[in-house]
This record gives structure tokens, C-alpha cells and sequence, in this order.
């Protein structure tokens, strides 16, 4: 049977994926081109093969490569403890204050006109009492965590001042002796004097939300009224940052269309405004999945976070060439955190979703469960519980579990890269297959530029040593 | 010995082996957390063993009066402004109530001052613990050997119940009549007969630190003159993989070229204690550290598998049944010395194995 690797043929070399180690290796051109075209090969009588390439190929499989594919079982490794999980370590709860929103984006998930399944715009809140009893339930669900999270959001929770003075101040009683991380998203318009210094002594991490210069920011991110809110909220993010101690303290979180002009985006980077602030930004998102993105702006990111590589490469320089390139570059080139080696187990499942309830729990304003802030609440299926019912193991079970649906997951090379969630695989009121089918695409190109940009690497690297050679071994 | 009622303020878990086996001198009967997340609880909620009957309660203003003694734990204080604020006021309230604190809690020096004038103000006593016994240079050239047989408990995490199994395993011996020795970097030792808080290496481990840690052991085998010497080892035995990796087990393995154990107990984490890594971490073990493992004490811990790699593993607490299972299957289906250490009978199975192998000889060199 065939291998369950993935061959990957560059300019400077040949290299396979073995998949069930989550490893890449580099190889000569014989063993890819047999790897290649390896049923044709296997039927071939052995001493019509060549015998150089068949010796490597034995030795590649005595040390534990060229595996076929073993994976008997799709199971997350969390299924067996996942009662005891939810029970002691839930490790954040995120705390829908409010449905109500004093701005109407025009990409919102939550807005009228988009309906994307997800809620619409209310003037639904949080009680205390709701609150309250989340925290409690939180308190009971997190003891073996030693930080306790608490997250606030919308809507636009800051129209919820009163609640969060209230909530902090009984979560400060509660989990004292803990060390306590406090969040908030917000859209910045409401930030005033007394609200920046309550969060600011209270040590709240911030994330402010910012598209860019005004003209991209107020295209989308406008009041009811139509007035854009790029003014008020540059103006605010100003007086938050003089007022935090510390830097780290808050974040700008971006929103990117990517039919704008790529230049004006990455070079609001250089506003002194965002200097030392850490900006995260994703896609605008339609139906459930990232908007088709704009290509020109795609191979722009992609030329600039080559140039960032050329840059570390050479000049062991570690900024990245603009803003947007520099997480993604960080995280590439220097954690480096996705290939960490490993053998898979024979039950295991493909290492996209996250186990629901545990790390992001979100209670809406009705104390109803959901695995995350970022997924339908409309739909049944992704309700996880309830404050008065407590968790659905259930269904929790059945999100965690969604490469079920699709047993071909076995068999696929990108298996230990996957980043398919449930979220992808809702439709409706169900867990849909081909929904979730049709993120297998979007999730293997992610898995292959993944590869690619480690080769990327490697190749470098072995070339900066002069070397002539690429010889045959593990990296 | 009349046990002085005593109160400890600020408990974690940190402080569960203390209670499950206390000190002589001390009657636990007030357990106070600072937050009210844990009112009304039995302290087993913490690491999900059966109840043990001792609830935890907040209301430390009540409790103080009607204690004798006050144990500020040994917690650290990051960023919390508030809870030290807390701590200050506790003490001070005690203090004033003419009742005696043991602090653990790290104090500025001008602080500890303060506390200790308001004793005296107030006829009682401050005592601040936090420095460990003072290592030696070498200053004797003979060969140091050892006459006590000594016992060696490390870990495979920072926290696998190796303290609680070395307190539990002093106490048993006391019941037949042998004095036990724990050597540990745990500040707690310092409220019990017969323990000693050291730390066993200065900033870093140097050629001194061999002799530094053979002398201060001699010494204590002087003495006290101990049955058993108990030396919980510092700092896990290994990494754990590539990204935790402690300090390598450097500071473990240090100790084990200075003294030789007699028998090694190893705690680990449940689901990674498997037929197969008992055999090889054995092997590991003869060769890196000398000796091979004696006993396997299984903690009702598993690794969290969605944290993100951070310094130390994070876990989760199972029912502590679920181990006694794992650990009786290890050991009777397999016949590996394996033990949930905690569970009564499994204890008594292994210090009985224990006693065997470290005093009933038949024969032996004199």
C-alpha cells in the first residue's frame, strides 16, 4: 500500500511530508522519483528496480518513514477524558454582555443584511444575575486551571460599563490568590477617561478594533447614523495608550478587506499610533468562510513575506519587511511551533478543532453555551449547554469529533496540519460533511504553503553554509 | 505533645500534604483560602481525591480568634497588589489578637521588622521562614560514606505528589518505631521534627555542589542519626519532551553522583506510565543515574493536551480511582512495582516491599 507522505519537488530539491510523523525529509531525485510513482514501481519485479534507491527506501522504512497510512480509528485524543476536562479545566470564559452594538460595520457577522446564519443585531443584555451565575459556574468548572480568564464581548460590551464594573469586582473576591487575566474587544468609540482608567487598573488586556487609515477604516466601520468612527477611535486609542502602564495592555485588532490597496494597509503599520502595539488581523469573512480573497493583494503578502525570509536569512534580521507580514513571519521562521515531531497513534483525529467548551467557553446574554465567540448561535448544534443544564457532553463530543464525518480523513497527507473546526462543518442545524468538505481545499493549500515556507528555510540556511549537496536526512 | 490549634491562610495545593499528614506539633483545624472560590469545599476537591472531611472556608476574621497559631502559606505574589495588601492585614489583625504567625510568605526585611516589633508589643511571636539550612564548604578531607540507607523520590513533572509521599512515608515509619529524614527544597519541612528545607545548590551547579550536598548530608546523618534518610530529589528526573525540559534533570542527576541511592521511587503522571516507558525510562535510569528504579508511583494527574508549551506541564486532576486501576494492572497483570501511592492498601503493599529490599537481609558485609 501506499505511503501516506506527501512529495514535494522545489527548484533545489526533493523532500517528502511523512504525514503520520509530521516530518519532513529531504531526499535525492531517485528515491522522490520512486516515491513518486510508487504503485507502478511496487508492481515491477524487484530486480527491475533500481537496486540503490530500493536499499534507501528499506532503510527509510526501517527507520520509521514511508509509513502506510495505520490510523485505524478517528477519535480526538480528548474524547476519553473529556467529562473530567470540562468538569476542571475550562480555561476561559468569554461573557456576551451584550447583543446590542452602537455601530453598524458593514462586514459584521451580525448584521441584518448579511445573514449568515449567525444572530442579527439586538437589543438583548446581560443581567447580573446571568453573569454572576456564569462566573460561578466558570469558578466550579476551572479549579485546576491556576489563571483564571475572563473575557468580555458583544456586541460592543463597553455599552455594559455598569456590568463589568460589577463583574471584576466579583471575580477580583472570588478568584483572589489566582493570578486574574481580564479581556475585552471593543470597537474604541466609547473609551472614556473613567472607562480606561477602571480597565487599566483592573489590568484588562484591550483589543481595540482598527482597519487602517481613515478612509479604509470609516468605509466600513460606520454608526448608525453613517458617520465612520475612525476619528473618535484613533483619538481614544491614543488616550488609552498614554494611560497603560504597560504597553502589552492593549492590542488593535484588524479587520482586512482585501479589495484595498495592499500599500495603505501595511503602511498604517508605521503610524506612531500602533508603534509597539501588538496588531492581529484576519480576512473579512462571508458565509462561514474567509471572503474570496482579492489575488493581487494575497501575492503582494506573499512577496513581502519572502522579502521578510530573504531579510532573516541574510542579515539575520528579524523585523519583518511591513506589519501585516510580521506575525505570520514570527511565527514561521522563528517559533516555528508546527512541526514538532511525533508518531501518531492509531486512534487519533487530524489536528484542526479544538475541544469545545474548554478553551473558549462563551456564554450568551441568556447564559446559553457555545465553544467559541466566532461560531453560529443560531444554529442547534452548536449550542454546548446551558448555565442551568450545564455542559451537553454530547454534542461537545460530536464537534470534537468532526473528522468522523469524513473517514477519508485517514488517508489524507495533510492530516496532521489540518486546521478544519467544526465551525467550517455547521450548516443549519447540522454538522454538515460537505461543508466540511469543502474547507478540506482551503485547509490542505494552508497545510502545503506551511511545507513549502519550511523548505524555504532549510534551503537557505543549507546555502548560506555553502554547501553544494543536499544530503539525505531528517531536518 | 499538646498540638497548638492552628490556622493556615492563603491555601493552595500546595499546602494538602501538610494537612494530610501534619506536623506533631500542629492541629490543623482552619483552612482558609484568600478568594471565596473554594468556601464550603472539602480540600480533596483540589486533586480529586475521596473527601477527607476538612472544608475550607473565607471568613479568616472569624477563624483567627479562635486559633492559637496562624501559617501564612507559601505563596507567590506576582502582580496582586490587593492580595498582599490582604496578607499585610491578616497578620497584623493576628498579631494584635496576641496570636503566634509562621510566615512563608516572602517579606521585605523592613516588613519582617515591623511584624516582629507588633509581637513583641503584643507577647506573642513572628517567625518568618524562608531561608533554607546553610550549606558547608568542604572543610573535612576524609571519604564520606554513608551508613543510613537512603531513599531517593523524584518526579517526572514539578508536581507528581512526591512530597506527600515522602511525609506519608516518614509517618508510616515512625508507627514501627524508625526515625525517618526528609531532605527537600520544600520550606514546609521547617514546621516538622526531623526535616530539613535546604536548597541544594547555590544560583548554579558547580563543582562545589557535589561536596557542599555530601557534607550537609553527613552532617544530618550526624545529627539526627536517622533509620532512613529521605531526599525528595529537586526539579524533575528528566525533561519531559523537547519544549518542557526542566533543567534536563541536571540537578537530580547531580545529587546522584554524590550520594548513593538505596531505593528510587518515581512518581509520574498517569497514561504516560506504560509497560513500555517503565522499561525503557529503567534502562535510561541505570545508565544516566546509577541506579535502576525501585517503585512507580502513579499520580491521578494527565497532561493536558490543550495547552500551549509553556514552562512546566500543565495538567488535569482524575478521580485518583481511575490510577489505583492502572497502577493494580501495571503491577499484577505485569508484575512491575507499580502504586497509586495515596490509596492505603497500595502504600502498605509498597512499604512493605520497601522495608524487604532496605533492612531484612539475610547476609551482608560488615
Amino acid at each position: 500500500m501506499k505511503p501516506l507522505i506527501c512529495p514535494i519537488k522545489t527548484p533545489l530539491g526533493y523532500y517528502f511530508y511523512e504525514t503520520q510523523r509530521n516530518e519532513i525529509i529531504t531526499v535525492n531525485e531517485e528515491i522522490y522519483e520512486r516515491i513518486t510513482n510508487w504503485d507502478s514501481v511496487e508492481k515491477m519485479k524487484y530486480s527491475e528496480r533500481n537496486e540503490k534507491t530500493e536499499y534507501a527506501i528499506n532503510e527509510l522504512k526501517e527507520l520509521g518513514y514511508l509509513n502506510e497510512p495505520y490510523i485505524e480509528k478517528l477519535e480526538h485524543p480528548a474524547t476519553r477524558y473529556l467529562d473530567i476536562m470540562l468538569e476542571r479545566k475550562v480555561s476561559k470564559i468569554l461573557l456576551q454582555l451584550t447583543q446590542k452594538c452602537n455601530l453598524r460595520c458593514h462586514y459584521c457577522v451580525y448584521s441584518e443584511e448579511k445573514n449568515l446564519g449567525t444572530r442579527s443585531h439586538s437589543n438583548k443584555n446581560m443581567s447580573y444575575e446571568t453573569a454572576k451565575k456564569a462566573i460561578d459556574f466558570y469558578m466550579n468548572h476551572s479549579v485546576d486551571c491556576e489563571e483564571k480568564v475572563i473575557g468580555f464581548y458583544g456586541g460592543e460590551p463597553l455599552l455594559q460599563f455598569d456590568l463589568i464594573k460589577r463583574i471584576i469586582d466579583y471575580c477580583n473576591k472570588t478568584f483572589r490568590g489566582h493570578r486574574i487575566l481580564y479581556t475585552i474587544t471593543t470597537n474604541g468609540t466609547l473609551l472614556t477617561d473613567e472607562i480606561i482608567d477602571f480597565l487599566v487598573k483592573n489590568r484588562v488586556s484591550i483589543t481595540v478594533s482598527l482597519d487602517g487609515p481613515k478612509e479604509i477604516h470609516d468605509k466600513n466601520r460606520k454608526y448608525i447614523n453613517n458617520e465612520g468612527s475612525y476619528d473618535t477611535v484613533m483619538k481614544n486609542l491614543k488616550k488609552l495608550k498614554t494611560k497603560c502602564d504597560n504597553e502589552k495592555q492593549c492590542s488593535v485588532n484588524m479587520v482586512i478587506d482585501t479589495d484595498n490597496e495592499y500599500k495603505k494597509i501595511s503602511d498604517f503599520f508605521n503610524e506612531p499610533i500602533i508603534k509597539n502595539i501588538r496588531v492581529r488581523w484576519n480576512i473579512v469573512e462571508e458565509d462561514n468562510n474567509v471572503k474570496a480573497v482579492n489575488e493581487q493583494f494575497i501575492s503582494n503578502f506573499e512577496y513581502q513575506t519572502f522579502l521578510g525570509y530573504v531579510r532573516y536569512l541574510r542579515e539575520n534580521n528579524f523585523v519583518a519587511p511591513d506589519g501585516l507580514v510580521q506575525g505570520e513571519f514570527e511565527n514561521r521562521a522563528i517559533v516555528d511551533s508546527h512541526f514538532n515531531s511525533y508518531f501518531l497513534p492509531n486512534i487519533t483525529a487530524p489536528g484542526g478543532p479544538c475541544i469545545p467548551g474548554k478553551l473558549r467557553l462563551m456564554v450568551d446574554c441568556d447564559g446559553k453555551f457555545f465553544p467559541c465567540e466566532r461560531i453560529s448561535e443560531t444554529s442547534i448544534c452548536t449550542n454546548i449547554g446551558s448555565l442551568d443544564d450545564g455542559f451537553d457532553n454530547e454534542k461537545i463530543n460530536s464537534l470534537l469529533n468532526i473528522a468522523q464525518l469524513t473517514e477519508e480523513c485517514k488517508n489524507c497527507w495533510a492530516f496532521s496540519l489540518c486546521s478544519v473546526c467544526a465551525k467550517q462543518a455547521v450548516n443549519k442545524d447540522k454538522l454538515c460533511v460537505e461543508s466540511k468538505r469543502k474547507q478540506c481545499t482551503v485547509s490542505r493549500r494552508s497545510a502545503w504553503n506551511q511545507l513549502m515556507d519550511r523548505i524555504l528555510l532549510y534551503e537557505n540556511r543549507i546555502h548560506e553554509k555553502k554547501m553544494n549537496t543536499i544530503k539525505e536526512g531528517v531536518f | 505533645m499538646k498540638k497548638e490549634r492552628t490556622c493556615i491562610i492563603a491555601f493552595t495545593k500546595k499546602e494538602i500534604s501538610l494537612i494530610k499528614c501534619p506536623p506533631d506539633k500542629y492541629d490543623f483545624r482552619f483552612i482558609i483560602s484568600t478568594g471565596t472560590e473554594l468556601e464550603g469545599k472539602d480540600i480533596s476537591f483540589l486533586k480529586n481525591y475521596n473527601e477527607i472531611g476538612i472544608v475550607i472556608s473565607a471568613d479568616w476574621k472569624k477563624d483567627i480568634r479562635e486559633c492559637e497559631t496562624v501559617i501564612i502559606a507559601d505563596i507567590e505574589i506576582r502582580e496582586e497588589e490587593q492580595l498582599k495588601t490582604l496578607l499585610y492585614n491578616i497578620i497584623e489583625e493576628t498579631l494584635l489578637e496576641g496570636k503566634k504567625i509562621i510566615c512563608f510568605f516572602k517579606l521585605e526585611k523592613a516588613r519582617q521588622r515591623k511584624f516582629q516589633a507588633l509581637a513583641s508589643e503584643n507577647k506573642t511571636s513572628f517567625t518568618s521562614i524562608y531561608k533554607p539550612v546553610e550549606m558547608q564548604e568542604k572543610t573535612r578531607f576524609e571519604k564520606i560514606e554513608f551508613k543510613t540507607p537512603i531513599i531517593f523520590i523524584g518526579e517526572m513533572t514539578h508536581e507528581c505528589d512526591g512530597y506527600e509521599i515522602a511525609l506519608k512515608l516518614m509517618q508510616r515509619l515512625k508507627r514501627d518505631n524508625m526515625k525517618g529524614t526528609i531532605v527537600s527544597e520544600n520550606k514546609y519541612n521547617a514546621l516538622y521534627e526531623h526535616q530539613y528545607f535546604v536548597q541544594f545548590y547555590d544560583k548554579y551547579i558547580s563543582e562545589n555542589s557535589v561536596d557542599k550536598i555530601k557534607i550537609l548530608i553527613k552532617r544530618i546523618e550526624e545529627e539526627e542519626n536517622p533509620d532512613v534518610i529521605i531526599i525528595k530529589l529537586p526539579k524533575p528526573m528528566t525533561a519531559f519532551d523537547n519544549s518542557i525540559v526542566y533543567d534536563y534533570g541536571i540537578s537530580a542527576y547531580v545529587i546522584s553522583q554524590t550520594i548513593h541511592a538505596d531505593y528510587c521511587l518515581y512518581c509520574g503522571l498517569s497514561e504516560v506510565l506504560s509497560e513500555d516507558f517503565i522499561f525503557n525510562i529503567n534502562e535510561h535510569f541505570k545508565h544516566k543515574f546509577g541506579y535502576p528504579i525501585s517503585a512507580f508511583h502513579i499520580s491521578n494527574q494527565i497532561t493536558d493536551i490543550a495547552f500551549e508549551p509553556q514552562e512546566q506541564v500543565d495538567t488535569i486532576y482524575i478521580p485518583v480511582g481511575k490510577t489505583e486501576q492502572e497502577a493494580y494492572n501495571l503491577r499484577e497483570k505485569q508484575g512491575k512495582q507499580v502504586y497509586q501511592l495515596l490509596n492505603e492498601p497500595d502504600f502498605e503493599l509498597f512499604y512493605k516491599t520497601l522495608k524487604n529490599e532496605l533492612f531484612d537481609f539475610s547476609y551482608g558485609r560488615i
